[in-house]
């Protein structure tokens, strides 16, 4: 059991100052130096600060620090640790997101590679495109890198053993 | 057989040796550019443009980030020049480099260092190799942005990765009024800095207020209570119908003027009665430029003496122009201040990445001493921007039916119908309000303090630039008599930039709309009677092409089959002398328009970083498809009201089509036909659109002249 203003973030203990920050996000940012999650909107409505917690996607620019209390955080910078469920997938999506060259300006790739993290390590067998594209749907991309992201995604989802189902039959 | 090329801007500007190019005693080249990263990609493309040149691998070649104490005054990072204006002064300052290296036989650049003065002149006439390009090494700063590293300005000041926050960076953030504009009314400030929570403080000059903390939490905490308790003035907006089209019956001023005029108008002929008058009017509203991280900026003054020198970080698209505006703004000399480029989220235009360092400053200035980060919201990033201008463009054209009119719907050169009249009339504002051009500041809280500047009113660009609201406005078509008018609107209370293409978006999709009307109407296949009106071999081989590529007439034949389903074509050579882009759009329209597949053929000329120019002209193509089929800013009396993604919807993940981008062979090992390179960045803008609502004229035979093509619009379409 952790104290009140202690997180679990990328399988670390980390200590917090309670009340310093007003989300989440700020003191993920600024008082942990972790700087991938990135600040675009403040309203849940671009993706760009999107974490795992529990395993799930989710923004946490509107959060706050006290609501990820008792739960497991994981932010991009999580690929330097072995231990953690999602670190295959998430090492597969930057090999493959580099290789496609899926990025622009890449303000918005942290929150697309974490979205699609979660899409592959909770994906029974096989993903479909329509997939795919649901769980990036959260995500905004002004520079226009879509296609080659979800190329980036099918490739790094095939490297790690699962199957792409046509959009046809999947949904 | 080796290329000499004339002496870009840049190099005539900037004509030393030391200035573009540093030799390192580890042997690696450092290239010097005053362009910038936008996420465009532009540093990669200087760097395969050096090693090339230098005959160096592209792990030996590093760039340096812009700054003022170290750059080649480049001006701006715009208008699709980076290539053609930093890519061939590097080119230059490369090749005398290689001739210097053999003839000092060096073995190394190492050693090369030794052997000259940085002050030594670039030789111009020294050939550039013939060989072409063929670097194909991918962008390594993806690498850093897949691992997240702190690349952005938004990172700087953080300690990366577990370290403790800078306790040395303050923390800035505006107080705005309730309107776009407003003047505060001062007699309530001191009892508001009474609220202040404990360790904020407040500033104020004039109307522009902004507070400081030692966190981001409490500044927003101390800006959220000013903006609850101080009382202003607020100037009314002009309230519009349907986003903004009858913004041109509001304008209190307005200035017109012939822009072009080319050949004899005919006299009306005997047969005057084969001859048929076309007009038509289209409209695009206001946009906004919607980058994905609000803008941000880092500012400190060394004292608070007059000379102090200032430092800023922005991620401006022109360290120079920011820094003359800045010294006009403050009464400093451009020399006391230090303006650093550091990325930020993607650039397409002049956003808000100038105005926000003068924030910083500003700010700064109260605190010698002290690094000011001011960071604006979403809600300001929406209100505080620059907008791309409303555009409205009205078409007339008086076509001839001629004597051997013959060959319909076949892609044909000689279709039978002779253009006697274009006119194009545009009515905007101007489309510049960037730094480094006035008297006095444009940096636009600069006019809220008590220096009183006057506000400026947009510009337009001159025609050598590429031009303004008429770029792109003289059409690509053989006619007997061509005009345009050019209408800038005056006094509307709307600030407006510089956005990707600038009125080329719109005069494009006016133009090729209404080429799209009028073939339709003559019962002529779209891309015949386009390639019968044009000359240039260039433009023919794109949209020859393009057509062969879609295989136009078939899929157009079998789409036509198909409910709710067509093709579309649009072509345009960007700033009439840019890169040449058609564009083939392939769409389903429902009570919307689905965007299934887009098609684009590009001549950029010499071909830099393949890859590069592909992702800019696909990503482009995305960008004016969201454009064409949702945005519009939108305001109420007071304010912007399109301050957030709710409110200002872009294209998402489950809405873009399919693109395939194919680029004309460019590269040629015979120098005499290999053609100048051509920034990508900007061509695929005006013909998406256009191609889109073409392909939804094919598809359900609605013509839509007032973008963005959502529901509503396609339903007035249909009903007109």
């Amino acid at each position: 059991m952790l104290q009140s203003h202690q997180l679990n973030v990328n399988g670390q203990v980390v200590t917090f100052k309670p009340g310093a920050d007003s989300t989440a996000l700020q003191t993920i940012r600024n008082q942990f130096g972790l700087t991938a999650s990135r600040y675009g909107c403040g309203q849940e409505q671009c993706g760009a600060c999107h974490v795992l917690i529990d395993g799930q996607s989710k923004p946490i620019c509107q959060l706050p620090a006290d609501a990820l209390v008792d739960h497991s955080v994981v932010t991009l910078e999580s690929a330097q640790n072995k231990d953690l469920p999602s670190t295959p997938f998430l090492k597969a999506l930057q090999l493959s997101f580099s290789a496609e060259q899926a990025a622009q300006c890449g303000y918005c790739t942290s929150g697309l590679l974490i979205s699609a993290t979660a899409l592959l390590m909770n994906a029974s067998g096989t993903v479909s495109d329509l997939q795919i594209r649901a769980a990036l749907d959260p995500h905004l991309c002004r520079c226009g890198s879509h296609n080659r992201v979800l190329k980036a995604v099918k490739k790094a989802a095939l490297q790690c053993g699962l199957k792409i189902a046509s959009s046809e039959v999947s949904e | 057989m080796s290329q000499l090329l004339s002496p870009s801007v840049s190099l005539k500007t900037n004509p030393l040796l030391g200035q573009w190019l540093r030799f390192e005693s580890n042997g690696t080249v450092t290239v010097f550019t005053g362009k910038a990263e936008l996420g465009q990609g532009i540093l990669h493309a200087l760097k395969l443009i050096a090693a090339h040149e230098l005959g160096l691998p592209v792990s030996k070649v590093q760039t340096e980030a812009a700054n003022t104490k170290h750059s080649p005054d480049e001006g701006m990072t715009s208008g699709s020049l980076s290539v053609q204006d930093s890519g061939l002064a590097i080119r230059q300052a490369c090749a005398h480099a290689a001739k210097l290296l053999k003839a000092n036989a060096c073995q190394t650049y190492a050693e090369l260092h030794a052997h000259i003065d940085p002050l030594l002149p670039i030789d111009v006439t020294v050939p550039a190799k013939s060989t072409a390009m063929n670097l194909t090494d991918g962008r390594d700063d993806l690498e850093a942005l897949v691992q997240g590293e702190p690349i952005f300005l938004h990172d700087l000041g953080i300690k990366n990765n577990w370290g403790q926050s800078n306790i040395n960076l303050l923390h800035g953030r505006m107080v705005r009024g309730p309107g776009l504009r407003c003047k505060l009314q001062v007699d309530g400030w001191l009892d508001a800095l009474e609220a202040l929570p404990e360790g904020a403080q407040a500033f104020r000059d004039g109307s522009l207020v902004a507070v400081l903390a030692g966190t981001e939490a409490l500044a927003e905490k101390a800006a959220s209570k000013l903006q609850r308790l101080l009382k202003w003035d607020v100037e009314s907006l002009p309230v519009c119908r349907e986003g903004g089209v009858d913004l041109f019956e509001l304008a209190p001023a307005m200035d017109s003027q012939v822009f072009h005029e080319a050949g004899q108008l005919p006299e009306a002929s005997q047969d005057a009665g084969q001859a048929k008058v076309y007009e038509a009017v289209y409209f695009r509203p206001a946009l906004h430029h919607g980058s994905m991280g609000p803008s941000v900026a880092l500012a400190v003054w060394e004292s608070d003496q007059a000379n102090s020198g200032l430092k800023v970080w922005s991620h401006t698209q022109g360290i120079f122009p920011l820094r003359k505006d800045l010294a006009l703004a403050f009464g400093v000399d451009a020399q006391q201040i230090e303006v650093q480029h550091v990325r930020g989220a993607g650039c397409y235009g002049h956003n808000g990445a100038d105005d926000v360092a003068y924030d910083a400053a500003w700010l700064a200035r109260h605190v010698p001493g002290q690094c000011v980060r001011v960071q604006w919201s979403r809600e300001e990033e929406m209100q505080q921007s620059p907008l791309s201008p409303a555009m409205r463009v009205k078409l007339q054209a008086t076509v001839k039916l001629s004597t051997d009119a013959k060959q319909k719907n076949q892609v044909t050169e000689s279709s039978g119908i002779e253009l006697l009249s274009w006119q194009h009339d545009v009515w905007s504002q101007g489309h510049s309000s960037r730094p480094g051009r006035a008297a006095t500041p444009v940096l636009k809280d600069s006019w809220q303090t008590e220096k009183n500047f006057p506000v400026l009113e947009p510009i337009n660009v001159a025609a050598a630039a590429g031009a303004g609201a008429e770029r792109n406005a003289v059409p690509p078509y053989l006619s007997t008599h061509v005009k345009v008018n050019a209408h800038r609107l005056l006094g509307l209370p709307f600030r407006t930039s510089a956005m990707r293409g600038l009125g080329a978006h719109a005069n494009v999709f006016a133009c090729e709309s209404f080429m799209d009307e009028i073939a339709h109407d003559q019962g002529l296949d779209p891309v015949a009677f386009r390639l019968s009106k044009l000359e240039d071999p260039r433009a023919i081989a794109v949209i020859k092409t393009l057509a062969d590529q879609v295989n136009w007439l078939e899929r157009r034949q079998s789409l036509s089959q198909k409910e709710g389903w067509g093709l579309g074509m649009a072509y345009a050579r960007y700033k009439s002398k840019g890169a040449y882009c058609a564009v083939v759009a392939e769409v389903e329209v429902s009570h919307q328009v689905h965007v299934r597949n887009l098609w684009v053929v590009a001549d950029i000329g010499e071909i830099i970083h393949a890859d590069g120019a592909v992702s800019q002209l696909e990503g482009g193509a995305i960008q004016s498809t969201s454009w064409a089929l949702k945005e519009q800013a939108h305001w109420d009396a007071d304010n912007i009201t399109s301050t957030h993604w709710d409110a200002y919807p872009i294209l998402r993940f489950s809405e873009v089509p399919e693109i395939q981008v194919h680029l004309m062979p460019g590269n040629s090992q015979n120098a005499e036909t290999l053609n100048s390179p051509l920034g990508a960045g900007e061509a695929t803008q005006g013909p998406t659109t256009a191609a889109i609502s073409n392909a939804v004229f094919h598809a359900v035979g609605v013509r839509v002249r007032q973008l963005p093509m959502t529901p509503d619009n396609l339903a007035k379409a249909a009903l007109a």
